[in-house]
């Protein structure tokens, strides 16, 4: 059951159109999600998208440092090329970011 | 003229002192003589010294009659007892591609081969793995201890020249068995064990591109022969990403800095309760400077599975043990192996870095290129798995069989816990505790994540029976959400963790409609198999690109191979995936559900985001 929970939180996010590219299909990705076997290969991954394992690992690392105060080296790592992109974003609105795209 | 009848010829090829000589014996015309000696003489020219060195005896090369069939069998022989070669004297005509001077030449070197190996060489590495496996009398040093039972052949049977080509020993059956069959110099090569080392050692011999094509097997024979045969190899790497959008990722070596042991956790299905092994390549991001830093370029790192897949997405325990499902060395991006075990499946992974010098890194590098592309062997539950197949990997690129007898292969938690032991694992880094106090190298289950939110949550309201996912969604109705926001305005922490347990229970909202939807519909519900049976086969059907290349040539394939293997499978694969994106548009599974209780549970979530927004912590 926690897998489903988990595949199903996976299927929830809320993409903003920056992610557009990563092809994220709402609830379509939701019945995908619940196809997908632990098999190594899924060709249904495809339908969701290449940014998926960066958008869901980035979320999951950044409320474990807003919860905690620990910061992953993937988030760690991640902000520094944020920042790259955009030297105006403070740490914690990169971070808000990677939790939420619609928390700005 | 002299006829052949009246000649009786022996050729003694000059050679230095104390090296193998190469007599011919037979009777032969003039021109038959030229060609026997030209074939004799260039054939001895290209074998290594130390092979000619080391079979200090005279050889008899007799040209005999025999079929014209082609076939290995009828081409040479080699008489062990006699100390004699047997060619078939089509060879002296050169007619045709079976019996050109070519293939003469490497039926010679091949038959030169049998009595190397039939010498039984041993190196100092093995006359110390010997020790070991009597001192420990076995105990959990097979199977590098049993192949050493009955060891009768020099490179045959030596457990590294096994590993590289894909032999497995039987300690009960005492029959070796090779399913590395695909892309060989020839399939005499897995006729037999002993046929084995001739095959591979003619192209050794004679093909000038072999360390590209075998690049693992060139060095050992380099080894054992003191040469240094070298090709000028493409550095660039095309890893085929199973699954993944961009198929193939083209990597330059170069970039990959380290290789890792990855440890995912034991898992609560059948199939998971030993954990499962992997290999992580960890790969540089395109221009840094290849280092330790290498580490934190996550999105670059490659993960190696040898894993087995089932055409219908399940697997019986029967046909897992009796080889019913093909065995491949899956490569799969670092973040999406993450997502798989610590996200969906809660299980914790472990990167152990393997502590390999410079030339046992690259090899081990060449021999999983080699296999990615090549292997497809049969899974069999005990004797050939993620574990076992790692073992032989590290036992192909020259790490001291004593080391590689000490690994315990039986499952991913104990090779773990062996090479915690072994040489191969740094002194920071020998426990389980060790790891998991390093952040590069242990990623912990999204488990925690919900704990550590429920922890914080249920002190909060003061419930302390808050404590799972289900318990959270059944007692913090609208009045304990509410409440629990108004607390948490002035507590990030707090308010984080709201967010996070709002955005799986939405998650978990949302699951249990759409299966309720998909229940409710017949024609969808039909539909929803339909496409889960279609994705299983197509899963299936691409997992192995290896099938995507010709078996002209063998090992490693060359540029020209890998691109129009590329563009077969992309061919394919387009029109593939477009058959199954009809059919999930046809099964309406794309249609947005709606529902109350899914909007309030939306509209609970995006208070939270909009507290998070107003605060201004």
């Amino acid at each position: 059951m926690k897998k489903l929970v988990l595949a199903t939180l996976i299927a929830s996010l809320p993409l903003k159109p920056a992610f557009a590219a990563c092809g994220w299909r709402g609830i379509t990705a939701t019945v995908m999600v619940l196809t997908i076997t632990s098999a190594p290969t899924g060709l249904t991954m495809l339908y969701l998208g290449y940014c998926r394992d960066e958008v869901l690992n980035l979320q999951e690392a950044a409320i474990q440092y807003k919860m905690t105060g620990e910061m992953s080296e993937l988030l760690k790592a991640s902000i520094v090329e944020a920042k790259q992109i955009n030297d105006q974003l403070t740490e914690d609105q990169i971070v808000d970011k990677f939790i939420n795209f619609q928390v700005e | 003229m002299l006829t052949a009848a009246a000649l009786f010829f022996q050729l003694l090829i000059p050679s230095p002192a104390l090296a193998l000589n190469l007599k011919l014996e037979g009777s032969h015309t003039a021109q038959e003589k030229a060609v026997a000696s030209n074939i004799i003489e260039s054939t001895q020219a290209a074998l290594p010294l130390s092979l000619k060195n080391r079979l200090n005896f005279d050889l008899t090369i007799k040209f005999v009659s025999s079929t014209d069939s082609a076939d290995r069998i009828n081409l040479g022989k080699a008489s062990l007892l006699r100390d004699t070669i047997f060619l078939n004297s089509k060879f002296l005509t050169g007619q045709g591609a079976s019996f050109s001077k070519e293939a003469a030449q490497k039926t010679l070197a091949h038959e030169i081969a049998h009595f190397y190996d039939g010498k039984n060489f041993e190196s100092a590495d093995l006359r110390a793995l010997r020790k070991v496996c009597l001192a420990t009398k076995n105990s959990g040093v097979d199977p590098v201890c049993a192949s050493l039972k009955g060891k009768g052949l020099s490179v045959s049977e030596d457990p590294e020249f096994m590993a590289l080509t894909g032999w497995e020993s039987s300690g009960f059956t005492g029959k070796n068995n090779n399913n590395f069959t695909r892309r060989l110099p020839d399939p005499y090569a897995v006729s037999e064990i002993r046929e084995s080392f001739p095959v591979y050692f003619e192209s050794y011999t004679f093909d000038p591109q072999f360390a590209c094509k075998l690049p693992a097997l060139n060095k050992y024979f380099n080894k054992v022969f003191f040469e240094n045969k070298t090709a000028n190899c493409n550095s660039e790497m095309t890893w085929y990403l199973a699954g993944s959008e961009n198929a193939f990722a083209k990597i330059d070596r170069n970039r990959i800095w380290a290789i890792d042991v990855l440890y995912a956790s034991e898992g609560s299905d059948t199939a998971s309760l030993f954990g499962h092994s992997m290999l992580r390549m960890v790969i540089c991001k395109e221009g840094r400077t290849p280092g330790p830093d290498c580490y934190k370029d996550f999105s670059d790192h490659i993960v190696l599975s040898f894993a087995a897949l089932s055409s219908t997405g399940n697997f019986g325990n029967i046909a897992g043990m009796t080889g019913k499902y093909p065995l491949n060395l899956f490569a799969t991006p670092f973040l999406k192996i993450k997502t798989q075990y610590n996200l969906m499946e809660l299980r914790d992974l472990y990167a152990l870095p393997l502590k390999l010098n410079n030339t046992q890194k690259d090899l081990l590098i060449d021999q999983l290129y080699t296999l990615h592309w090549n292997f497809e062997g049969r899974y069999l539950f005990a004797a050939r798995n993620c574990t076992t197949e790692i073992v032989r990997a590290l036992t192909a690129i020259g790490i001291p069989l004593t080391t590689i007898a000490r690994l315990d292969g039986s499952s991913p938690d104990k090779l773990l816990r062996s090479l915690f032991q072994s040489p191969l694992s740094y002194e920071q880094h020998k426990s389980k505790a060790d790891l998991q106090t390093n952040k590069i190298l242990f990623f912990v289950s999204s488990q925690k994540n919900v704990t550590d939110a429920l922890t914080l949550v249920s002190k909060a309201l003061d419930d302390s029976h808050l404590n799972t996912i289900e318990k959270y969604i059944e007692n913090v109705d609208a009045n304990q959400f509410n409440r629990l926001l108004s607390i948490a305005k002035t507590r990030p922490p707090l308010l984080y963790a709201t967010y996070y347990m709002e955005m799986i229970r939405k998650a978990r909202i949302e699951a249990q409609l759409v299966s309720k939807v998909i229940q409710n519909d017949e024609s969808r519900s039909t539909a929803l198999k339909e496409f889960q049976a279609k994705s299983s086969r197509l899963n299936f059907s691409y997992r192995f690109i290896g099938s995507f290349l010709s078996n002209k040539s063998y090992g490693v394939a060359s540029s020209e191979e890998i691109e129009s293997a590329v563009a077969s499978y992309t061919t394919q694969f387009e029109i593939d995936k477009r058959a199954l994106a009809a059919q999930m548009k046809a099964a309406q599974l794309a249609q947005t559900v709606q529902d109350s209780q899914l909007a309030a549970a939306t509209d609970r979530l995006n208070k939270v985001a909009a507290t998070i927004k107003e605060s201004k912590f």
